[in-house]
């Protein structure tokens, strides 16, 4: 049997590409393995509904996970449906408009390259000092849409725009009106693209901590309203990391948390839209 | 197009331009209740625009610009007063490329009667008329909750039409709706275009000039005149066949030109 050589050149490039990508993945697989071996332990019933003791290094993340999602909770409860308004306008209405359209376009583009500390200057001026919310679940959570907006609107209208112009024609011609039509065919099409969307701007916020330390603040407390100050797991992994010593297995325990609570939002996000294309469908 | 008291189609000096470029110029043309009119004329001579003007598709243009005086029965299509949404119910588009909604067979059918406000359980039984209409209910009636993406080309065309015919509209405008069709489709298509006839006044732009001659009762061949598609011939559709009286559009008509 012969055997089909490739040039020398072309192998060379071939090694390198297949060790450049067993580079990525290995490390990925490292970093999650690490935090897998040295987390799980930690992981538990209780470590998950108790309160934090010891500045963390004992008991658990109870009050913490409460906290972290009620500030996702403020977080989607604003961006998404902002994000959806203004990914239609920029998609089905402003095409014609190039003006306004495009400046709204990249002024996304320049803040989803804005770094994340300066949201959290930015929301702490606005929403905890001139809007006097304080240091607070809500301040945390509008900083952190701000941040996921650009991400969100900008997946959003992407997948408005990849819904075929034909089919806006036939709805057309059929005498449906956009809204009809964006709502019974646009927005169903697009749902996949939406979700995605929606789990890279959460992912974003989740996974936030800078601009969370100047608006939602670090209190370990159970938050009694969304005007409690509250800490975020990121922020509670941060700290527990960095400012006190002998908190690194509880560190590993919360990480853990945060990583499978972002693979379950994956999920949710992913299966929610799925449902949602084949409900419309029928 | 003949008969002028009874055009349900009719237009005066309708010009279309996009950003101030004029695409159509000047086109008489009217097509008398319940018969089929064919525009014929080469690529880029404005039979799509001058049709999409009818039921004012061409509001989906932000450029577009409509001149001239547009009738579909006594509605004047381009006053201001007039609904295009309301409009387009009674005027029902078939475009070039089959574009069924990424929804079931049924829910292609149903959807704008529903947004109409058709009551529910009148929806099936419409759906069942128009799909028998168009020869695909005994193809489909197991599958009537299956995406219409999966039928065929022509399948698919011919679900667009059944679902154009369930709002009951006077007029319908074709959109060379068999060329992207393979042959045995495109046949089975305008022979259901052709039973239309009588019930259902058609305008239809075609590249076919043999399915032009075998459909319509009358022809208007476009051209290219300064820039515009103008209109260069007209009439009942054998005698512009047969003795056409503009040179150029008779070289066409021969195959000799475009």
């Amino acid at each position: 049997m012969r055997e089909l050589r490739l040039p020398a050149g072309e192998r060379v490039a071939t090694t390198l590409m297949w060790a450049a990508a067993a580079f990525v993945a290995g490390s990925l697989l490292w970093i999650l393995g690490d935090m897998i071996v040295r987390g799980l332990g930690g992981l538990s019933p209780a470590f998950l509904t108790s309160a934090p003791a010891d500045a963390g290094r004992a008991g658990g993340i109870g009050p913490i996970l409460v906290s972290t999602l009620a500030i996702l909770a403020v977080c989607i409860g604003v961006a998404a449906p902002l994000g959806l308004a203004t990914a239609v306008f920029l998609s089905e209405l402003a095409v014609g408009r190039r003006g306004f359209g495009d400046l709204v376009r990249r002024s996304l583009d320049a803040l989803a390259a804005v770094p994340s500390i300066v949201f959290g200057l930015f929301g702490n001026a606005l929403f905890c000092h001139v809007l006097g919310l304080g240091f607070s679940i809500l301040s945390g959570g509008l900083t952190l849409a701000c941040m996921a907006l650009p991400l969100l609107i900008r997946t959003t209208e992407e997948a408005l725009r990849a819904v075929p112009q034909e089919q806006r024609l036939g709805a057309a011609a059929l005498g449906l009106s956009r809204l009809t039509t964006l709502r019974r065919l646009l927005l169903p099409a697009a749902a996949p693209g939406i979700g995605a969307g929606l789990v890279l701007g959460v992912g974003r916020a989740i996974a936030e901590t800078a601009a969370l330390l100047f608006t939602s603040g670090y209190v370990t407390r159970m938050p009694g309203s969304l005007l409690d100050s509250g800490r975020s797991l990121s922020v509670h992994v941060f700290d527990l990391a960095m400012n006190v010593p002998g908190g690194n297995e509880n560190a590993y325990a919360s990480a853990c948390v945060l990583v499978l609570a972002l693979l379950a939002i994956n999920a949710l996000a992913v299966e929610g839209t799925r449902w949602w294309a084949r409900r419309a469908a029928r | 197009m003949g008969a002028e008291g009874r055009a349900v189609i009719r237009t005066e000096r309708v010009s279309v331009s996009y950003a101030g470029r004029p695409v159509v110029r000047d086109v008489d043309l009217s097509v008398p209740r319940g018969s089929i009119g064919a525009i014929v004329g080469p690529s880029g001579c404005g039979k799509s625009s001058l049709l999409a003007a009818l039921n004012r598709m061409t509001d989906l243009i932000p450029t577009a610009r409509v001149e001239g005086r547009i009738f579909v029965d006594d509605t004047d299509v381009l006053a201001s007063g007039t609904d295009p949404i309301a409009l387009r119910r009674r005027v029902g588009m078939i475009f070039q490329k089959p574009n069924p909604f990424p929804l079931s067979i049924r829910r292609n059918v149903q959807l704008a009667l529903a947004e109409h406000g058709t009551p529910r359980d009148r929806l099936d039984a419409i759906t069942e008329r128009v799909l028998r209409d168009v020869g695909l209910f005994d193809d489909v009636k197991d599958r009537l909750d299956a995406p219409a993406q999966h039928l065929s080309g022509g399948q698919q065309q011919r679900l667009c039409i059944a679902r154009a015919l369930a709002l009951e509209p006077e007029v319908l405008l074709m959109d060379e709706p068999c060329s992207s069709l393979d042959p045995l489709a495109a046949g089975v298509v305008e022979d259901l275009i052709a039973g239309l006839r009588g019930r259902y006044t058609i305008a239809i732009v075609t590249h076919n000039l043999a399915q032009a001659r075998r459909l319509a009762d009358e022809t208007t061949v476009f051209w290219l005149r300064d820039g515009a598609g103008a209109v260069i011939e007209q009439g009942p559709t054998e005698r512009v066949f047969s003795e056409p009286r503009d040179e150029t559009a008779a070289a066409y008509l021969r195959g000799a030109r475009g």
